[in-house]
């Protein structure tokens, strides 16, 4: 039951773009078409969980211990560029297809600030999303990075098809681009609160 | 020597204006959004920003001509990335209420995309003076931004500056606060400063 208020908090509640801001930059770039949107969403969903899960341990079973924690943000970087790279490197080897689909987008996910603001979150400061909880336990943190990870390819879903549609309507001279997509934001953000109320 | 001053204050003044992070590049939207909650943690990030963004456009300007091309990224980000450790600490120390307030969005101004942008666009190819004037008109660019945006949420939305009450609790708009009033006040911010620019490129054009 905990693992699941965890999943739906993190996917609906504290929307990962709508509630806590993070990686906004390839929100509003990607997004302006459906397939590029779902791609995006996918390579996002596969990093952020598996770098989480990286990091997870490397806190819990290096940093900690050794009372170097003030490390973190450097080595939480080097590990999810690294990782980027793996993946990017294996893909093309065994992959052309999902090559093709994902490979403009990994090396953007290195600097997408979701992927260390979880790997943070769910690490130094665990506490604030898991309740007062400073030692979560991996599972725990799995469900958590997941349930973010889908929560943003959903979001970049809708707002890329909500974008796509708004292309065909005219739209004033100084509005164009950022500033109606921001707007567009701004109506699903206020969507999302009602989410707030059923957890 | 006048030649080279009048040079240098023209890249200062770039990063203010002509190629405002904020308004004109939508670089480093995250913390654009979500610091500017109030004016306190809005000037807080700023301040991280500066040191973070002169600092390492100074590292990288110096390091510029023995780092290989191909490794160079990698290197850029774990300059940045010691930088920001550096600042947590700092601000842990001596600013404690402001890096609690900032949270994790301290630790990420390793991947604020203006920082590795400027590090790979100017430092790398110009020297450590210029480099430093490139990051300090950028930083401030940054800073006014943010402020600017969170002046508005901030007076609006919870009747305050700086903590001053300036309207009664009665005709707040109290969504400007919360998350969702961030992207309405940033976009309708944008649309004005989009009309301002086009009505100047207007009439340059007529003229």
């Amino acid at each position: 039951m905990e693992l699941i208020a965890i999943a739906f908090g993190a996917i609906f509640v504290n929307n990962v773009i709508l509630q806590q801001f993070y990686g906004l930059c390839p929100f509003l770039g990607v997004s302006t078409k459906k397939s590029s949107a779902l791609s995006m969403g996918m390579a996002v969903t596969f990093v952020i969980t598996f770098s989480t899960i990286i990091s997870y341990a490397i806190y819990t079973y290096i940093l900690k211990p050794n009372d170097i924690t003030y490390l973190s943000t450097i080595v939480f970087i080097l590990v999810i560029a690294s990782f980027v790279q793996l993946v990017e490197m294996f893909i093309k080897r065994f992959s052309s297809s999902l090559y093709s689909a994902l490979g403009v987008y990994l090396p953007l996910i290195t600097t997408n600030c979701a992927v260390l603001g979880v790997a943070i979150d769910t690490t130094v400061n665990s506490s604030k999303i898991f309740g007062g909880n400073e030692n979560p336990t991996l599972m725990m943190v799995t469900i958590y990075a997941l349930g973010i990870s889908l929560g943003y390819a959903l979001v970049i879903f809708l707002f890329s098809a909500i974008r796509e549609e708004m292309s065909a309507y005219p739209i004033k001279r100084n509005w164009q681009g950022i500033p109606i997509a921001l707007i567009t934001a701004f109506i699903m953000a206020m969507i999302f609160i009602g989410f707030g109320g059923i957890v | 020597m006048a030649k080279k001053q009048k040079s240098i204050r023209e890249i200062f003044t770039n990063g203010l204006f002509k190629q405002n992070p904020t308004f004109v590049q939508f670089l480093g939207m995250c913390p654009t959004l979500a610091v500017t909650k109030s004016v306190e943690s809005a000037l807080g990030m700023g301040a991280g920003v500066i040191f973070v963004l002169v600092m390492s456009n100074l590292a990288v300007s110096l390091v510029r001509n023995y780092v290989p091309r191909e490794v160079r990224i990698p290197i850029y980000i774990v300059i940045i990335a010691s930088l920001v450790t550096i600042l947590e600490m700092l601000m842990r120390a001596f600013a404690p209420d402001i890096a609690l307030l900032l949270g994790t969005f301290l630790s990420l101004i390793a991947v604020n995309c203006i920082i590795l942008g400027r590090a790979e666009a100017f430092a790398s190819k110009n020297g450590p003076i210029k480099s430093m004037a490139d990051g300090l008109g950028m930083a401030i660019g940054f800073t006014g931004g943010i402020t600017l945006i969170a002046t508005f949420r901030e007076i609006f939305g919870a009747g305050t500056f700086l903590g001053m009450q300036i309207i009664p609790d009665t005709y707040q708009i109290s969504i400007l606060i919360q998350s969702a009033g961030a992207f309405l006040v940033f976009g309708i911010l944008v649309s004005q400063i989009n009309k301002i620019r086009m009505n100047r490129a207007d009439r340059n054009e007529v003229a």
